[in-house]
């Protein structure tokens, strides 16, 4: 119950900050795909069900909030995806199946919008933030679980 | 009844808290969106990180700028301080024309005689105190037509005319002369005459007549040429010479010719009915 409730907070409060706080910064920073990378964050470090629910309510969303056309799209794909292969691939929790799983999906991702973006380079910044992004917020959920176990429950 | 008889494994609490979760966030977005007063609070948390946003992006941006960035930019921003000097001195001059205008058209309704408008051309160097006027011959101008700005307040009057244009001469002009009395009564009472100065000084005033600092001068209309009741001045200076024949007064004039740019020329020969 209260997973859910703080799951639910941080989902809103990663909704403001992408399509408010992101944004508004200026180049190259505006591609950090904030929402994005704490998915899967969530989706590895809790339960895969957490981390497909997030990407589908990001995509049902988020493009009321942002200006991205096709986003809502890449989400949609990131979330089937991303159930695959931390059923089949990425089934164990290292450091290293985060990096992979962010690195896959990211490239999903940025495939499905490079059909819609007309600054292509910025998925490659985006790339670079969402891997120092993954590690950073990995680090800063093990940091939390150590204190608040009833928020980030390590899975079993 | 199923819902009853399912068996809460520890993959079915999973599920259960990811639905709930999910639902959740639904229904709290919703009612964010939805709900004016929710949505009130998060478009003002938005806005909030619209502002950080900006701010960051700004800072970053003016602390990596290139050299030749910055020069560009400097060199783009004089181009518009200059250009909005110049409007703002074309904006200035409307503005006074505009208000000017108003003036005399407020008074030309009222005047009882044709009048002619008419704006200020030249200058003359400083001490000679005439000016040109873009109206002549062709628009009815004649000599010896008083001219007058604001509301009535006579400057001066037309000494030449040509075709198209017309010299007039200002009060403080050596050889500018006209008769006038203090306003309020019927008798002209002295002529004023131009110095050269910024005062006119003000001769044959009968011993009689008793004149006070601050009193108004006006035209009295002697000559059948100003209309009668063109304010001048105010009475600046008195000299009383007990053993001399006249009195004698020095006028400040209320308005200085070279503050406007548009005059009025009267003409009480052409009287409106």
């Amino acid at each position: 119950m209260m997973q859910s409730v703080a799951i639910a907070l941080l989902f809103i409060f990663a909704l403001f900050t992408e399509a408010s706080l992101i944004a508004s910064l200026g180049k190259p920073f505006n591609a950090i795909p904030f929402l994005f990378l704490v998915g899967i964050v969530v989706m590895h470090r809790l339960q895969p069900g957490y981390g497909i629910a997030w990407f589908i309510l990001s995509a049902i969303f988020l493009p009321t909030l942002s200006q991205d056309k096709g986003i809502w799209l890449a989400y949609v794909a990131v979330a089937i995806a991303g159930s695959l292969l931390m059923d089949r691939v990425f089934t164990n929790r290292s450091i290293y199946a985060l990096l992979g799983l962010g690195a896959t999906l990211y490239v999903l991702f940025a495939l499905i919008q490079l059909f819609f973006k007309t600054e292509a380079y910025q998925l490659f910044y985006g790339f670079i933030f969402a891997m120092i992004g993954i590690y950073t917020g990995s680090a800063i959920a093990r940091f939390s679980e150590r204190y608040t176990k009833q928020l980030f429950i390590i899975r079993q | 009844m199923a819902i009853i008889n399912v068996k809460w494994t520890q993959e079915t609490r999973r599920m259960a808290g990811t639905a709930g979760a999910f639902v959740f966030i639904v229904i709290l977005l919703v009612a964010i969106f939805q709900i004016p007063a929710l949505s009130g609070i998060a478009q003002r948390i938005q806005s909030g990180f619209v502002r950080v946003g900006t701010g960051v992006g700004k800072t970053y941006d003016r602390l990596t700028r290139s050299e030749n960035a910055l020069i560009v930019e400097r060199d783009r921003y004089r181009e518009q301080a200059a250009e909005l000097a110049i409007d703002q001195a074309e904006f200035s001059q409307l503005k006074q024309d505009i208000e000017e205008m108003q003036a005399l058209l407020a008074y030309k309704q009222t005047a009882p005689y044709e009048t002619i408008a008419s704006k200020i051309i030249a200058r003359s160097e400083a001490g000679e105190h005439t000016i040109l006027i873009d109206k002549g011959e062709v628009d009815g101008v004649r000599e010896r037509l008083a001219v007058v700005v604001e509301d009535g307040h006579m400057i001066g009057y037309v000494a030449s005319v040509r075709r198209n244009t017309s010299t007039v001469i200002l009060l403080e002009h050596e050889s500018s002369n006209v008769p006038v009395k203090i306003i309020g009564s019927d008798e002209t009472i002295g002529l004023v005459e131009g110095q050269g100065g910024f005062l006119l000084h003000m001769g044959f005033i009968p011993q009689r007549v008793e004149i006070a600092e601050s009193d108004v001068v006006v035209t009295s209309g002697l000559d059948g040429i100003f209309p009668q009741g063109l304010v001048i001045g105010l009475v600046d200076s008195v000299e009383k010479n007990a053993t001399a024949a006249f009195q004698e007064a020095f006028v400040r004039p209320l308005y200085d010719a070279d503050d406007f740019t548009n005059v009025l020329i009267l003409d009480p020969f052409n009287r409106e009915l």
